[in-house]
């Protein structure tokens, strides 16, 4: 080999190995964000992740021994009223996408489903506000959960189709084949085959949703205390940190440590169980 | 349970299936409906000066949406350029170069904490650790030390959307046809230039349409972006201004707008925004579907 | 099946309590200025009587706003209403009950430094951008024994319509003409060279983190801050610090409700301090219930132990009485 062909060869071999070395760089470099971020959530929340914080209910300003318990409960209710009304329907939405592709109304469907998926959150918190606090005077858990629902339909309907398109024909017609009929077939034999994609879909959506601020700002409202009535405001844990992260005092911005470390905990469990199920 | 026939069970099922279609496309019309008819006076009464109108003053009655659309813009902007390097780069190394099995689920993993942590705690964590930093740069620099605003903005945003153009892209590298890169190393090129003139031209369209759906999420980002930008309703003069966007001004003062102009512009604002996102997303699913990009 | 009965109790729990725990509760919401102080006053009241009054600090604005559309039982605020306000956007008479008082503080952060003498042209030239360094003579002037350092001054506002601002805004217009000319007496500060933030609190909050930075906020929210505090210029050309007592002063002074309304006077005491924000409890006359009433008159006697830790000074009682005599006692309807 002439030495101008080896030095050409060493340039282009340089070339790669900077390249590649700057590839693996960056990639990894990603872990100091996302390690920083975790770690002072961690350091900061931990130590206040205590009984108090699940057990009390906030306190005023300058006392310490406040809690989120009224926001955790109501996380959870107005999470779960929003799930109860996203996954039904979602799953239905997701057989008709997947079942009925002649349908007019697929396409239509569809794009619905995906303009949906795109919206900004904010923008559900201000239409929830004029479908259901405006109407009725006043602020409730339940506009909350129908927002969050709205977010969430997207996740579980997608999930829905994508997994029941690929059953193979041939369960359906096995089931046909013994005489069932399409209601039978879809419910009893498809959908139970469908439950892994389903869940997963379904669990992604609820951590997503789990901690959304932006749609309970004008619907929620926010409670001092503790409530379980959807028909009237409720404290959530996005709201806690939201307010607490805010505020020049010491109590409440450990308190919002905690809670944030608590919300990441859940959050970031659904997800990864949900990551698992698919396998 | 009431006795229904099977013939009756299976067109009772039918129609629910079809009445979901036709319900869900109902409820976005409504939604729409609801945006415009609320920014209706707003919208007829101030028109188009609204849209290029720089001047935000409710006490006023002076309403334009400029400030926050470039506020918008600027931000979504900036983060997707902070995120290129690093959504390529990621997109390549997994999809590309990664074999071990160990140290793609690790990267895989990071992406989906990335993407999982709610939008507020990224808000809050910006403002009590990545704000006071930037204080201590522009200290050092000699300028105003806000530390919130457009920079502050953009770096939180870069980092929560780098996920969303890494999960498209590193399927799509991964997708390249095995034979076309065979091919290239049977004639002697190195990994990087089997990257450079191979993988990353075929599947350039399906890195550009997630890219694009990255940049859709950064515009639509609300609560983040609101805790750190320093909410100004001023066009902003640099990047290292304080300023607004669409979403971060509709959260700040929607609560609280009285007469109906204001409401109406506020509204108007949320129209303005969800025009940007889908017209956004739209770009990026058709990138996905004209050019055939294919993933799993 | 196990999944009906679980949606079943579910859906039982949601709605169930429609029937009973919500009946001794009110909605109410508003100014961040007397949030510390009301979620302690609120507090006790629910440990006394059993009522849970949920007051979620949205800044005055918002408050009236909500209050207007029903949707809240009361609104707390540092800005009153007009007459032409109230018969354009209120379905309604309004009854607005003066409550307490507190001085709003103008603070900064400078290390070091834990006092300065302000007056209001310096101040609304900071406030305006016409004096952008700490070291400007006109500060200097005022300051002759305290060493400025030349940092940058980043003057922070609130991001929403606030009575505290409104006080604060009165403040400069009475005394700068040149504010009077282009800002004025506005609950919002919109301006170029401002960063603002949410409520009190997050006025406060930013300005620890910025060093350099000047803003204002009530009493209650100050003193627990590592912020330096200004003592201001009032009308009788004295520097007063916003200590409570001082606060006090210039509150004594008022007795007369029409003085207070729209107009926040200067103090006219020699040590009187100059800024003084009053917080007022607003409702429709229609919508008084015993429920509001007992709540009223027990936040103005037995609240008064409470006010005193968060600096909250009591108004004169002939004044209260005005407004709350406006409170039919004989309309009472039971919710």
């Amino acid at each position: 080999m002439s030495t101008q062909t080896r030095e050409k060869l060493n340039q282009r071999l340089l070339i790669n190995k900077i390249f590649y070395k700057l590839i693996e760089f960056l990639s990894f470099s990603l872990l100091i964000p996302l390690g920083l971020i975790l770690f002072y959530i961690i350091k900061n929340g931990i130590a206040y992740l205590n009984l108090d914080f699940f057990l009390n209910m906030p306190a005023p300003v300058g006392e310490t021994g406040g809690g989120a318990f009224n926001a955790i409960i109501g996380s959870f209710m107005i999470v779960g009223l929003a799930g109860l009304i996203a996954i039904p329907l979602g799953i239905l939405i997701g057989i008709f996408l997947g079942e009925f592709k002649d349908h007019k109304m697929n396409n239509l469907t569809r794009i619905a489903i995906e303009t949906l998926q795109g919206i900004p959150s904010i923008i559900y918190g201000i239409v929830a506000y004029v479908w259901f606090v405006l109407p009725f005077g006043n602020f409730s858990a339940f506009s909350a959960s129908f927002a969050l629902a709205l977010m969430m339909l997207p996740m579980v309907a997608k999930a829905t189709e994508e997994t029941i398109v690929m059953i193979p024909y041939t369960l359906k017609e096995a089931s046909y084949a013994l005489g069932a009929n399409y209601y039978t077939t879809i419910i009893k034999v498809i959908l139970p085959s469908c439950m892994k994609g389903i869940s997963s879909g379904v669990l992604i959506g609820i951590s997503r949703i789990l901690g959304e601020t932006a749609p309970l700002l004008f619907t929620a409202f926010g409670n001092a205390f503790l409530n379980f009535n959807m028909g009237k405001p409720m404290n959530a844990l996005p709201l806690l940190i939201y307010n607490y992260a805010s505020s020049p005092y010491q109590e409440w911005q450990q308190i919002a440590w905690a809670a944030s470390l608590f919300l990441i905990i859940i959050v970031l469990g659904l997800s990864i169980i949900a990551k698992n199920v698919i396998k | 349970m009431i006795k229904i026939s099977n013939k009756r069970k299976n067109k009772l099922f039918k129609s629910t299936l079809k009445f979901s279609g036709y319900f869900t496309v109902f409820l976005i019309a409504l939604f729409l409906i609801t945006l415009i008819y609320n920014s209706f006076l707003s919208l007829s009464t101030l028109s188009l000066p609204f849209l290029f109108g720089s001047k935000w003053e409710p006490n006023a009655g002076n309403f334009g949406a400029a400030p926050f659309v470039i506020g918008t813009l600027l931000t979504s902007l900036l983060a997707l350029l902070i995120s290129i390097p690093f959504s390529l780069s990621l997109s390549v190394y997994i999809g590309y170069f990664l074999k071990n099995k160990k140290r793609k689920n690790m990267l895989e993993t990071l992406m989906d904490l990335l993407a999982g942590i709610p939008s507020v705690i990224y808000g809050f964590w910006g403002l009590m650790i990545l704000v006071p930093i930037i204080i201590s740069f522009q200290t050092k620099l000699g300028v105003v030390p806000y530390g919130v605003g457009i920079l502050a903005a953009s770096l939180i945003l870069a980092i929560m959307i780098i996920p969303y153009s890494v999960s498209l892209g590193k399927d799509v590298i991964n997708l390249v046809p095995s034979d076309l890169i065979e091919a290239a190393i049977a004639l002697g090129a190195t990994p990087y230039e089997v990257v450079k003139h191979i993988a990353i031209p075929y599947s350039f369209s399906g890195l550009f349409a997630g890219h694009v759906m990255a940049f859709g999420r950064a515009i639509s980002e609300t609560m983040a972006v609101t805790m750190v930008i320093g909410n100004r309703n001023f066009i902003p003069k640099s990047l290292m201004d304080p300023a607004n966007t669409l979403a971060s001004v509709i959260a700040n003062e929607f609560g609280e707008a009285s007469d109906p102009l204001y409401v109406s512009s506020l509204i108007e604002l949320g129209l303005i925004l969800l025009l940007i996102t889908t017209t956004v997303n739209i770009i990026g699913k058709f990138i996905v579907k004209a050019y055939h990009v294919h993933t799993n | 099946m196990k999944l009906k009965t679980v949606v079943f109790l579910l859906l039982l729990t949601c709605f169930s309590n429609v029937l009973f725990s919500q009946i001794n509760s009110l909605q109410a919401g508003g100014a961040t200025l007397p949030y510390p102080f009301y979620a302690k006053l609120f507090q006790e009241y629910y440990k006394k009587t059993g009522v849970k009054i949920n007051y979620q600090p949205i800044g005055s604005g918002s408050g009236i706003q909500q209050l207007r559309g029903n949707r809240i039982d009361f609104a707390g605020s540092e800005l009153t209403v007009s007459e032409d306000y109230i018969n354009t956007y209120f379905s309604g008479e309004i009854i607005q009950i003066p409550m307490y008082a507190t001085g709003i503080g103008v603070i900064f952060n400078l290390p070091e430094i834990n006092t300065l003498k302000l007056d209001s042209t310096v101040i609304a030239d900071i406030f305006l951008g016409n004096i952008t360094k700490w070291n400007d003579k006109k500060i200097q002037k005022l300051n002759p024994d305290t060493k400025l350092p030349p940092l940058s001054i980043t003057p922070i506002v609130r991001a929403e319509k606030s009575g505290t601002t409104s006080a604060f805004t009165h403040y400069l217009s009475r005394n700068s003409i040149l504010w009077n000319k282009t800002i004025g007496n506005k609950s919002m500060i919109a301006s170029a060279i401002t960063l603002s933030a949410k409520g009190n609190k997050g006025v406060v909050n930013l300005a620890e983190k910025i060093k350099g930075s000047i803003t204002y906020a009530g009493l209650a929210y100050i003193d627990s801050s590592s912020l330096g505090i200004a003592s201001l210029l009032n009308n009788l050309n004295n520097f007063v610090y916003p200590s409570v007592e001082f606060v006090q002063k210039s509150v004594k002074n008022i007795n007369s409700l029409a003085n207070l309304k729209l107009n926040p006077q200067d103090s006219n005491k020699k040590n009187g301090y100059p800024i003084i924000a009053y917080t007022w409890i607003l409702i429709y006359k229609q919508q008084q219930t015993s429920t509001i009433q007992e709540l009223i008159s027990w936040m103005v006697t037995d609240g008064k132990k409470i006010a005193k830790d968060y600096k909250f000074i009591p108004l004169q009682s002939k004044i209260q009485k005005q407004e709350i005599s406006k409170i039919n006692i004989t309309k009472l309807h039971h919710d």
